[in-house]
C-alpha cells in the first residue's frame, strides 16, 4: 500500500515537474526561430556597420594594376628576358554628386632615377597618363577636362593589360589616333529605340613629339568625335566610327607643320562563347607648306576569340602600313593567344606573334610572351 | 556537347542546392516602374543609369563567386559572373563607368533594397521571402 501511495506521490511530482517542460515544447521552437531571426538581424547590422565605416573611410580611393612578362624572340639583336612592364596607380575621388576626379600615374619598365652632382641615371618611364575632372551635366551628358585617353575605336580606351587579350597591342593603335588628349570632351549616351548611342566630342592640344602639359605646342586645336552604337542583336553587338583632325608642329625652328585627318571604324560582337573585335583606321598627312609629300597611314586588325570556362583562346590578324610613300614598310602580324582568367582581376596570358615584314632586307621574326596581369580595385 | 553540358549542370545543381534555387531581381516596393530582362541588362551594363523619375539608379551586385551572381550573369547578361565583374572593373579602371556598381553580401543587398527606393539588386528568392519593402521584378530559375 505504501508502495502504491509512494508511486502515486512520485507520479504527481513527476507530472508537476514535466508539465511546464511539455508546455514549453512549442515555445522552444518559437525561441529557436526567434534566435535565427535575431542572428540574421545581427548579421545585417554588422554588414551595415561595416558599410557605414567604409563610407567614412572613402576619401581618395586608390586602384591600379601591374603586369610582369617573359618574352622570347628570334629577332636579331634582341634577347629573351623578363620585363617589369607596368605598375600603375589610379587615384579616384567622387568630389560631390556631380564632380569626379580621376588620375593615373604609370611606372613603366620599373623606373630608376638616381642622380648626383657628377652623374645621373634614368631608366624606365614615369608618366601621368590621365588626370581629369568629370562634371555630370545631366544623367546622359558629362563634361570632361584634363588629360584623357583619346576616345578612338576600342583599344585606345579599353587597353589595360588585365582586360585585354595580349600584352602587345595592334600596330596602328596610338599611331593613327594619338594616345592621349589634353583638352576637354563632352560625352553622352542616349537610347534610340532599343539602341544605345554614345558619343565623345573632344578638343585638345593635339599631338606633339612628347606630352607637355604646360601649353599647346601646335598652332591649332585638335578636334575629334567618336560615335558608338550598341544594337540589340546577338549577345552584344557594337559598331562605331571615329574622326579626328589636327595640325602638328613638326619643326619649331622652321615652322613646318603637318595637317592630319584621320578616321576609323570599329566593331565588337559576342554570340555565346564567341567574340570578335575589329578596328580599321586611316590617317591622311599633309606637311605644310609642302603638300607634295602628303602620305597616308593605314592599320587594321580582326580578333576572334572563344571562351571556355576560365579560358579564352584567340587569334588576331594585324596589318599596318606606316607611310604610303615608303616602299616595303608594311608589317603583317599573325597572333595566337591563350588567356586563363584566375578571377575577375587576374589573368595569365600566353601569346605568340609571327611578324611578317614586307621589307626584303629584314628578316621575319617571332615574339612569344607569357605574362601575368593583375588589377587592384 | 550540349547534352554533356546539361548533364554536368544538372549534376552540379543537384550537388549544390544554391545553384538550383531561384534568384530574383528586386527593387524597393515604392518603385512602381516595370522592367524587362533587357532593361535590367542595360542597367547592369551601365547603359541606363536613371529611373523614369530621373533619380539615379543604385545598382547592387553580389560577389562574383556567389551562386546567385552566376545565375544572374548567365541568364540576364549572357556572360559568366567573372566576366561581368571584369567588365565592371574595366569600366572603373578606364574611367568610363557612368554609374559605379556596389558589391555587397546577399543579406545586405536585400536589406538595402528594402530601405532605398532607388536601389536594384538580385538575391536568392528565399532571402526576401516575407520581407517587407521589396518588390520582385524578375524570377530567374
Amino acid at each position: 500500500m505504501n508502495h502504491v501511495i509512494r508511486m502515486a506521490i512520485f507520479s504527481v511530482c513527476l507530472g508537476g515537474m514535466l508539465a511546464p517542460a511539455i508546455g514549453e515544447a512549442a515555445t522552444v521552437e518559437d525561441l529557436e526561430r526567434r534566435i535565427r531571426a535575431l542572428e540574421a538581424q545581427i548579421e545585417i547590422n554588422n554588414e551595415e556597420t561595416r558599410d557605414v565605416a567604409d563610407s567614412f573611410k572613402r576619401g581618395m580611393s586608390v586602384a591600379g594594376y601591374t603586369d610582369v612578362e617573359y618574352m622570347a624572340t628570334n629577332k636579331a639583336g634582341d634577347s629573351n628576358g623578363f620585363r617589369m612592364h607596368h605598375m600603375s596607380l589610379m587615384f579616384k575621388k567622387q568630389v560631390n554628386e556631380k564632380l569626379k576626379f580621376f588620375s593615373e600615374i604609370e611606372f613603366e619598365d620599373a623606373p630608376h632615377i638616381k642622380g648626383s652632382s657628377t652623374s645621373s641615371t634614368v631608366a624606365g618611364k614615369i608618366f601621368l597618363e590621365a588626370v581629369n575632372l568629370d562634371y555630370m551635366l545631366s544623367s546622359s551628358t558629362t563634361l570632361r577636362v584634363g588629360r584623357f585617353f583619346t576616345p578612338a575605336g576600342i583599344w585606345s580606351v579599353d587597353h589595360y593589360p588585365p582586360f585585354v587579350a595580349t600584352q602587345i597591342r595592334p600596330q596602328h593603335i596610338r599611331k593613327v589616333f594619338p594616345q592621349l588628349t589634353d583638352g576637354a570632351a563632352i560625352t553622352g549616351q542616349h537610347a534610340v529605340g532599343n539602341t544605345f548611342v554614345s558619343y565623345d566630342l573632344f578638343v585638345g592640344n593635339g599631338e606633339t613629339k612628347a606630352f607637355f602639359g604646360d601649353k599647346d605646342y601646335n598652332s591649332s586645336k585638335a578636334v575629334g568625335l567618336r560615335v558608338n552604337a550598341a544594337l540589340p542583336v546577338l549577345d552584344r553587338f557594337e559598331v562605331g566610327a571615329t574622326g579626328y583632325k589636327d595640325k602638328t608642329l613638326l619643326d619649331p625652328t622652321t615652322g613646318i607643320e603637318e595637317q592630319k585627318s584621320a578616321y576609323g571604324v570599329h566593331m565588337l560582337a559576342k554570340l555565346g562563347a564567341i567574340r570578335v573585335k575589329a578596328e580599321y583606321a586611316k590617317g591622311e598627312y599633309e606637311p605644310l607648306p609642302t603638300p607634295s609629300t602628303s602620305y597616308t597611314r593605314t592599320g587594321y586588325y580582326i580578333q576572334p576569340s572563344y571562351d571556355i570556362n576560365k579560358w579564352t583562346l584567340g587569334y588576331r590578324y594585324d596589318y599596318f602600313e606606316p607611310k604610303s610613300t615608303v616602299q616595303n614598310d608594311k608589317t603583317r602580324i599573325n597572333t595566337a593567344f591563350v588567356n586563363y582568367h584566375v578571377d575577375k582581376n587576374t589573368v595569365l596570358k600566353w601569346e605568340h606573334h609571327l611578324l611578317n615584314l614586307e621589307d626584303p632586307a629584314k628578316d621575319d621574326y617571332y615574339k612569344s610572351i607569357v605574362s601575368i596581369a593583375v588589377n587592384f580595385d | 556537347m550540349k547534352k554533356l553540358t546539361l548533364v554536368a549542370f544538372l549534376f552540379l545543381s543537384a550537388m549544390n542546392p544554391a545553384l538550383s534555387e531561384p534568384v530574383v531581381v528586386i527593387v524597393n516596393s515604392a518603385n512602381t516602374q516595370s522592367l524587362s530582362t533587357s532593361d535590367v541588362k542595360n542597367i547592369y551594363r551601365d547603359r541606363t543609369i536613371t529611373w523614369d523619375n530621373g533619380n539615379k539608379i543604385m545598382v547592387y551586385n553580389l560577389p562574383s563567386k556567389e551562386a546567385a551572381a552566376e545565375v544572374f550573369a548567365t541568364k540576364v547578361l549572357g556572360v559568366s559572373s567573372r566576366s561581368a565583374a571584369a567588365s565592371e572593373a574595366n569600366r572603373i579602371v578606364t574611367n568610363t563607368s557612368r554609374n559605379a556598381q556596389l558589391t555587397k553580401r546577399e543579406v545586405l543587398v536585400a536589406s538595402i533594397v528594402s530601405r532605398k527606393p532607388d536601389a536594384i539588386g538580385y538575391v536568392h528568392k528565399k532571402t526576401v521571402s516575407g520581407k517587407e519593402g521589396i518588390r520582385i521584378l524578375l524570377t530567374l530559375e
